[in-house]
């Protein structure tokens, strides 16, 4: 009876699986990178196999305190959701910082251009050498 | 207008205007920015960085016509940001101060020598804050606002231990010490009550003179209906973080 529904749950594995699929043909096609999206794919891959061990070890889904390898399962799967999604709130925290600092840095820079600019002009209209550089750049 | 003898050389100034949108308030605030530095160039070199955070009107035209010096962003990262940018650039400049006023006309640069003075007052603080509600003369916000700025007030004290009357005002003069620590962390979004958090926490001495405001000049504020509500919650929050994760503020975030 257990054996027969464990084969039923075996669309776990399936489901896991077809994830990690998606992943890599998003990987082939350069839409995500492999350093941001490895963690997702290890755990879509061990999910999938774990689910494929509990078919021939049935005993675990006792061993870990659930009656039923779908309470199992579901547990995993909202654990592994709430772990991937943390990690990527941290991800985004940090790009959400680096790009604020790098938008930052581009009008300051921009603004250094300008006044060197404005500093050259003004010194070619007068025929003296051209601005040295500033001393803050 | 009371002039300051002045014995030492002029101290250089960056006067930062953060400006979201400010088209038609930015060409008055400009005039009072130079009408200001005439009266305080025997003692003062002020410079102007008009810090445009992604505005889509001619904000930035106006600033650079006007030959002050602008720092454009290329999209929109809040007011917390668009001052630190100007906090960085007035660290690295090697400016003594840097004024935080807004581009929306509120704070009148005549104002200005009011902190000026409580700057080079003998405790020499690091961080002055032009208050509205000490003297209680000029623009008073509305009452909504002012139930709001008295509950970050409250909390402020309670929590951090600082007693400051108006937390949210954006009026501010900046020593070197301030300028060094906000050039490493500044929060980003509704920044002024949590900075106040963070100043103290990095020992920081703040203090507050009584200015006159007035009511905004142009535009519209950003904060009113749900965001008003998210302001809060989001501030209060920021603040007890700040407090509660007493963390090393001098660490660099990048």
């Amino acid at each position: 009876m257990q054996e027969s529904a464990l084969e039923r749950y075996g669309v776990f594995s399936a489901v896991c699986f077809v994830y990690a699929v998606a992943i890599l043909w998003m990987l082939f096609r350069r839409r995500i990178t492999l350093q941001s999206s490895l963690t997702y794919l290890t755990l879509m891959v061990g999910l999938g196999l774990g689910f494929v061990v509990l078919r021939y070890v049935p005993d675990l889904v006792s061993v870990f305190g659930f009656t039923l390898p779908s309470n199992l399962f579901f547990s995993v799967a909202i654990a592994t959701l709430a772990y991937l999604h943390l990690s990527s709130l941290v991800a985004m925290s940090r790009v959400e910082e680096r790009s604020t600092a790098l938008v930052q840095e581009v009008a300051l820079l921009q603004e250094q251009i300008d006044r060197l600019r404005a500093d050259t002009s003004a010194r070619a209209r007068f025929g003296s050498d051209p601005a040295p550089p500033l001393k803050d750049a | 207008m009371r002039y300051v003898a002045c014995t030492l050389a002029p101290r250089r100034i960056l006067v930062i205007v953060p400006c979201l949108n400010e088209e038609e308030s930015l060409p008055g605030l400009l005039d009072q920015l130079e009408e200001a530095h005439r009266y305080l160039r025997p003692r003062a070199q002020l410079d102007v960085l008009v810090v445009d955070d992604g505005s889509v009107d001619r904000t930035s035209e106006i600033a650079h016509a006007r030959g002050v010096r602008v720092a454009s962003l290329c999209r929109n990262l809040g007011i917390g940001a668009a001052v630190q940018t100007g906090l960085r650039l007035a660290a690295r400049d090697g400016y003594d101060w840097a004024m935080q006023i807004d581009g929306d006309g509120q704070h009148p640069p005549a104002e200005l020598e009011k902190l000026l003075e409580r700057a080079e007052g003998p405790d020499q603080p690091d961080l002055v804050i032009g208050s509205r509600f000490l003297t209680k003369q000029g623009f008073q916000s509305t009452r909504m606002r002012r139930v709001g700025i008295t509950w970050l007030s409250l909390l402020l004290r309670a929590s951090a231990g600082i007693k400051v009357a108006d937390p949210t005002s954006g009026f501010r003069l900046f020593g070197k010490r301030a300028l060094t620590l906000f050039d490493e962390v500044y929060p980003y979004d509704y920044p002024e009550p949590e900075s106040l958090a963070i100043a103290r926490a990095a020992n920081l001495k703040v203090v507050e003179v009584p200015v006159h405001m007035q009511e905004r000049q142009g535009g519209a504020s950003s904060i009113f209906g749900f965001k008003a509500a998210y302001y809060m919650v989001k501030v209060t929050l920021a603040v007890l973080l700040t407090v509660g994760r007493n963390a090393n503020p001098w660490r660099k975030r990048r």
